[in-house]
């Protein structure tokens, strides 16, 4: 066995404690990325409680959101341009 | 240089009706598809520069090349299954994220070697007092918690996912199991430490716990 000689750290303390209740899956929140996606990149607020709960717990999940609002928002910015 | 295919002219059912067409219209929709999948995993890529580094400029290239011919095969594969609930594009950015994350995670980390052996988690002996202090009660208990209410998975997971900082992917791959399992014994294992500090009086009932906190502890 590996002894680790540490107290979890205020972050770790609170990564360990996240309520990510109600339950959602990474595989339920594949599903619903791009809808959840357009509606931050469109401005408007967490529009399911349980994606919300799962992007604050799975890092990996809420990494590749981010790169989608991204993507969004650019092609958002190309539009206006191209109706410019 | 070739000029990218544009695909300003499709909507939605547009895609899906060039992409099951044949001939020249499929062709022309086929290479935009994989145009927009470069575009997305190539913003993956830009989004993990550690792993950049790690791999190279060449490397990486070679990766999101890939990453966007899997995750094209993924978006053919499930064409059935775009609903119109967004666009399109969007629908199809997400299997190239994905994919792109997953191997470049994978491939920095290849050469790592992982411990995720059995841990035990314990107060480090070589700090003096003012730091146990700073460590504060709620640090102690969820230390005893781990100890004492996980079975050894999770706190293996525990440990490679939230002290050593694993990649999920990679952990899943190492441990020959899947991003979604991991995960859920992550669930688990939040919601089991909770309602022990809440039995031991360390957080009240249904306290929420958010990012963010970590100056309050």
């Amino acid at each position: 066995m590996k002894t680790v000689h540490t107290a979890p750290t205020p972050s770790q303390v609170v990564a360990l404690l996240l309520d990510t209740t109600p339950w959602l899956s990474c595989e339920d929140c594949f599903e619903h990325l791009d809808t959840y996606a357009e509606s931050v990149a469109h401005g408007a607020g967490p529009a399911s409680e349980p994606m919300h709960r799962h992007l604050l717990g799975c890092a990996a999940c809420a990494e590749e959101l981010h790169t989608l609002v991204e993507l969004l928002r650019a092609d958002l910015s190309d539009d206006l341009h191209d109706r410019g | 240089m070739t000029a990218e295919p544009s695909t300003a002219f499709l909507r939605d059912t547009d895609w899906i009706d060039a992409l099951r067409a044949d001939g020249p219209v499929q062709d022309a929709a086929l290479a935009a598809l994989h145009s927009l999948l470069v575009r997305a995993a190539t913003a993956q890529a830009r989004r993990m520069p550690a792993e950049s580094q790690t791999l190279g400029e060449r490397t990486v290239e070679t990766l999101v090349q890939q990453s966007a011919d899997e995750a094209m095969t993924s978006v053919l594969r499930r064409l059935d299954s775009f609903q119109g609930r967004g666009r399109f594009t969007t629908w199809a950015y997400k299997f190239a994220l994905v994919q792109t994350a997953s191997d470049l995670h994978r491939a920095a980390w290849r050469p790592r070697h992982l411990d995720v052996a059995e841990v035990d988690w314990l107060p480090d002996p070589t700090a003096g007092p003012d730091l146990h202090a700073e460590a504060g009660d709620l640090a102690r208990a969820v230390a005893h918690g781990i100890r004492t209410q996980l079975s050894p998975h999770q706190r293996r997971v525990a440990h490679a996912l939230i002290v050593e900082q694993i990649p999920i992917d990679v952990l899943a791959e190492r441990l020959a199991t899947t991003r979604g399992a991991l995960y859920k014994t992550l669930h688990d294992l939040r919601a089991r430490l909770r309602v022990h500090l809440q039995d031991t009086g360390h957080l009240p009932p249904s306290s929420p716990v958010r990012p963010g906190m970590e100056a309050a502890l």
